[in-house]
């Protein structure tokens, strides 16, 4: 049974059947022939209860928010008040670049629309101020990645769905490696610019009455941060309910910017549609094939395989580990935590590993796949903006980011309670 | 204009009209949730709810936004054999690929039929002050999986006749993987940033003003 699963998985999977119609068939199949009660009976219910899952409800609203935001022109002066204040680094705007990046992947959570919006405003700098081309391209693509990390991260909502972990608890574990993660890209781009200085351009003009006037475009940002993260942290909100304040917030931004109009809101409204629907899709198909899965003891026997196998809580660690990185050599990031979480979970818990240190890790990794070839969506939306060359440039310029996360990994693995200690301290 | 044509643009209009209205209602849940949590922390005034309203219009919203995604080609699939195939290949990969789509949605709708009939005849309650009857959200919830389903019928049948007669160009626009680029393209539309094609991207805005 567990061979023929799997197999069964593999093949839909790569004759392309959309993932959750490969999940959904394969819950179906295994009903009929491995089950002797009728779930398929049970299904309605499933249904209709994934859908009208309160915490989910957070996930198009995040959704939602980074579409206005990214649609209402802030992104742009974030940018232009960060280099202020962070271009007297070696390595002057790729700073910027990281830390834009991360500031708009913690109110959007998209990393896609992050590496976007910054790269737009960014790239033609790099012949304007004479950048180093690689490491440039490598810190607007692996920058954008940060969003999954930093609250309100989407990717901890799902995870959290799926495994019960609470997402406040995530948040909180998600906030030290995120600043980490963070630091070390710019610690790297610090050092290779010092080892290099040709590799970190001109450094921009700027004065104190400059940096001090850039401020007043940060407060949008930090004022959306503070509503939707201050309002989870203080305990007066749930996710949803602060994802909801975010999304009225933001409007309200873009409102004062001038740029709130129908075919605006039309836009973020069919967006954030389209990829809400194409995530719950995926999610419905996965609650049913959990179900079945755990009902016919294909969760227990997968867990005593790998025990068989004898390589013990670290060796195990690293394998997995291994298959994450490539899977996500030709998966698509959300589809991938879907999918493979009800199958690779039960094994880590039952290795002694915390759930929550492991939605940590998984993000690491999920980031990771965000930004290795040949899927790695983020370095086709950078290679799309740039004007001409090789993608070989974005993905060699990457590559550094990828072992700056192998080794926040292997922090975490060391040191567990890196992630662990803020949510222990906090919540107790 | 083949008459497959016009149902297929018919159906896109319309899908494409219900995933907006499914956004509307997402933003009218937003809304409510917003005024409780501000009304139970700065007003005093406590009234409570919207939870379980906001999770209806959110369940609504994401069913009847399916056929939108399956129109603009939205459903992830793993394209790595599948790129290296003929456009012949291809076609056939993607009429398998609208077929299984099409028995998770019966399966689907069959069920949730199932569910909604009952608590309908039942006239059964939430277990909630509100007591709503669950049938009245679950039947627009319902009507989206059917949506969902019809839009995979007329693909499928768009797909068919194109591979039959040979035409791989409408075929792959019906249902084939949309390419990254394609993909992208559509994650961006709206934002202002052009993919793949060289503006003149500003180059202000670094220097303060």
């Amino acid at each position: 049974m567990l061979a023929s699963a799997l197999v069964m998985l593999i093949v839909l999977l790569a004759i392309s059947v959309p993932i959750a119609a490969a999940m959904g068939v394969l819950g179906l199949a295994l009903n009929q022939f491995f089950s002797s009660m009728p779930l398929y009976l049970a299904m309605g219910e499933i249904l209709w209860n994934s859908s009208s899952e309160y915490i989910l409800i957070a996930i198009p609203l995040f959704i939602m928010l980074g579409e206005i935001l990214l649609r209402s022109g802030i992104a742009e002066r974030v940018y232009a008040a960060m280099a202020q204040w962070l271009s007297w680094l070696p390595g002057g705007l790729m700073h910027a670049n990281v830390g834009t990046c991360a500031m708009f992947a913690a109110t959007s959570g998209s990393s896609v629309a992050t590496a976007a919006t910054v790269g737009v405003v960014a790239l033609p700098q790099i012949k304007r101020r004479k950048y180093d081309e690689r490491l440039f391209l490598g810190t607007l693509a692996a920058g954008g990645t940060l969003g999954i990390l930093v609250p309100p991260s989407i990717n901890f909502i799902l995870y959290g769905l799926l495994t019960n972990t609470s997402v406040p608890r995530l948040y909180l574990a998600g906030m030290v490696p995120g600043l980490l993660l963070a630091s070390l890209f710019m610690v790297y781009v610090f050092v290779a610019c010092l080892a290099k200085p040709s590799m970190g351009g001109t450094p921009i003009e700027t004065s104190w009455r400059q940096r001090i006037y850039a401020l007043k475009d940060l407060i949008a940002p930090l004022f959306i941060f503070l509503i939707v993260v201050g309002s989870i942290y203080a305990g007066w909100a749930t996710p949803t309910e602060a994802a909801s304040l975010g999304v009225l917030a933001a409007l309200l931004l873009a409102a004062l910017e001038r740029t709130l109009s129908f075919a605006m809101m039309r836009a973020v409204l069919e967006g954030t549609m389209r990829t809400t629907a194409m995530i719950m899709l995926i999610i419905l198909a996965a609650q049913f094939l959990n179900f079945v899965l755990a009902s016919i003891g294909f969760t227990d026997g997968m867990g005593k395989m790998i025990e068989g196998l004898g390589l013990g809580k670290y060796g195990t660690m690293l394998l997995i580990i291994a298959f994450y990185l490539a899977l996500g050599c030709f998966m698509e990031t959300i589809s991938m935590m879907i999918l493979t979480t009800p199958f690779i979970f039960p094994i880590v818990t039952n290795l002694g590993w915390d759930p929550i240190w492991w939605g940590i890790a998984l993000t690491v990794l999920i980031e990771a796949a965000l930004i290795t070839p040949p899927v790695g969506l983020n370095l086709y939306v950078v290679q799309g903006m740039r004007e001409r060359g090789p993608i070989g440039d974005v993905i060699w310029g990457a590559l550094p980011f990828v072992v700056a996360m192998m080794f926040l990994i292997g922090l975490l693995m060391a040191y567990p309670d890196l992630a662990l200690a803020l949510p222990k301290l906090v919540m107790g | 204009m083949l008459p497959m044509d016009k149902v297929w643009n018919a159906t896109a209009r319309i899908s494409r009209i219900f995933a907006g209205l499914g956004g509307v209602l997402l933003l009218v849940a937003a809304v409510l949730v917003s005024v409780e949590v501000v009304s139970r922390k700065l007003l005093t005034m406590v009234y409570s709810g919207s939870d379980e309203l906001a999770a209806y219009l959110f369940a609504v919203g994401t069913t009847w936004s399916l056929a939108h995604v399956l129109v603009t080609r939205g459903h992830v699939r793993i394209d790595v054999l599948y790129a290296n195939l003929s456009p012949r290949l291809r076609a056939i990969l993607d009429i398998i690929a609208l077929l299984m789509l099409g028995v998770v949605a019966l399966a689907m709708l069959d069920r949730s039929f199932d569910l909604v009939h009952s608590n309908f005849v039942e006239w059964n309650r939430s277990n909630t002050p509100l007591r709503t009857p669950l049938s009245l959200p679950q039947m627009p919830w319902m009507f989206g999986l059917a949506l969902f389903l019809f839009s995979i019928c007329v693909a499928l049948l768009r797909t068919s006749i194109a591979l039959a007669r040979g035409d791989y160009l409408t075929a792959s626009q019906t249902a084939g993987v949309a390419s990254l680029d394609e993909e992208i393209e559509s994650e961006l539309a709206g934002l202002g940033i052009a993919f793949g094609k060289h503006n003149d991207a500003p180059t202000t805005t670094i220097t303060g003003r």
